[in-house]
């Protein structure tokens, strides 16, 4: 079946945008989605089968199939009767990296959680979001509200440029989470708008 | 089940730049930040638990790309003979003896309805049949040809939709699921059925004129969208 369908309601549907949500193990992205997901956070499951070949003999082919499937969290907020944004976390470990650019198609930009004492944990991530040149912010997890390092310091940890933001965010309280995606959508307009001056000229 | 072939291609599995990002990590960070009690270890793990991986070979990454040509082949096996949606054949490889028959002894199978005889609370079981139903449902299928439905794109019903009778379950079950608009996601996990699945039951729909859809070619340049990126800054202030 080569139907792909069309967008036959533009005049009344609401239109869907995307933010994605990544960092390491425990840096709290399902916090940070449940935070302020208007639904409880749901998964879905994507699965993968990826072929290996057996590595003796090249000639006869000895296929194996790996099937590896994968759950991905996400939570909604109703932004208007015209916009939904949906917030997907990414999956935990490098190695669903498969999913990641399904994950990142089409989306506004990414988050980065970082948990400061598991800092190479988001490297991935940030490598990632870099090398799609999505628009994306780093938020530095605190639990109790306790940061002890200088944003400067995470900066340089990170190796991310100056005008990547890097905000505190307690993944726990909504009015943090909110601050965060303003930030991040922020960053986004700002990034949009230049691209724009840029091919003005 | 994990030696069966899901054969939802998600992408072509690139693995990302792993840059030497952290060489000037210092090792120095200090930082005895109290931890307050959060999930997210456990669900973390949870996540992961959820992750099954079939026996992976030891040889290098790069073998995990998919090869298109065996992949083809393989799945020319486990399609459905035609591309209409074969309901009542399911063509994964450990099909139940008798294909044609309902998967519950006690299931109706009115022979008139296109209906592939697999009742609602049957999906979601575990067990060796939970893989078979779902694409039983499809007729094997996991990929219309042609651009992937974004996992976000919304579902809306539509009157024909409402009205229409004779539908198989699961159809029906979507078309109440998107009274309102809801995302191919939340199909997935409401049904819960593998997004490829959900992917294949709302492209059919919409090929039908049950659900229309919004989003579904899946904008690139939503991050250039500058009237799209106002409109959501403008709606989560308003939060």
């Amino acid at each position: 079946m080569a139907f792909v369908p069309s967008d036959r309601s533009a005049g009344h549907a609401p239109t869907p945008v995307k933010i994605v949500i990544a960092g390491g193990f425990g840096a709290g992205k399902t916090t940070f989605v449940a935070a302020i997901s208007e639904i409880i956070p749901l998964s879905t499951e994507a699965a993968m089968t990826s072929v290996s070949v057996g590595v003796d003999d090249n000639s006869k082919r000895q296929a194996g199939k790996t099937t590896t499937t994968v759950a991905l969290d996400f939570g909604r907020i109703t932004l208007g009767s015209d916009l939904i944004l949906y917030l997907f976390g990414t999956p935990g470990q490098d190695r669903f990296f498969f999913m990641w650019d399904e994950l990142v198609r089409g989306a506004i930009g990414g988050v980065v959680l970082v948990d400061t004492r598991r800092l190479d944990e988001c490297f991935p991530a940030v490598d990632y979001f870099e090398s799609r040149d999505l628009p994306f912010i780093v938020a530095v997890n605190c639990f109790d509200g306790v940061v002890e390092h200088k944003i400067d310091d995470v900066r340089e940890a990170l190796d991310v440029p100056g005008d990547v933001p890097i905000v505190l965010c307690d993944a726990r309280t909504r009015q943090s989470v909110k601050l965060a995606l303003l930030e991040m959508t922020q960053h986004a307009i700002t990034r949009a708008a230049a691209a724009h001056s840029l091919a003005a000229r | 089940m994990n030696d069966r072939v899901l054969a939802d291609l998600a992408g072509d599995g690139d693995a990302p730049p792993r840059g030497d990002r952290g060489s000037n990590l210092r090792a120095a960070l200090p930082l005895d930040i109290p931890r307050s009690a959060s999930h997210d270890e456990l669900w973390d793990r949870d996540m992961a638990g959820k992750a099954k991986d079939a026996e992976e070979p030891q040889a290098a990454t790069p073998d995990e790309q998919p090869l298109p040509d065996v992949v083809s082949e393989a799945l020319a096996t486990y399609a459905a003979p035609s591309e209409e949606p074969a309901p009542l054949a399911p063509a994964a490889p450990p099909a139940p003896a008798a294909p044609l028959a309902p998967l519950a002894p006690e299931a109706p199978a009115p022979a008139a309805r296109a209906t592939s005889g697999v009742r609602p609370q049957e999906l979601g079981e575990d067990g060796p049949g939970r893989l078979v139903r779902p694409y039983a449902m499809t007729g094997g299928r996991t990929r219309s040809a042609g651009a992937e439905i974004p996992l976000e794109a919304l579902v809306i019903v539509t009157d024909e939709g409402r009205r229409a009778e004779g539908l198989a379950w699961e159809q029906r079950a979507i078309a109440e699921l998107c009274a309102s608009p809801l995302s191919v996601a939340e199909v997935s996990a409401h049904l819960k059925v593998p997004l490829g699945v959900a992917r294949v039951l709302v492209g059919d729909m919409a090929a039908e004129g049950l659900v229309e859809m919004s989003g579904a070619s899946g904008s690139e340049q939503a991050p250039n969208d500058l009237n799209l990126l106002e409109r959501v800054l403008n709606g989560l202030r308003a939060l």
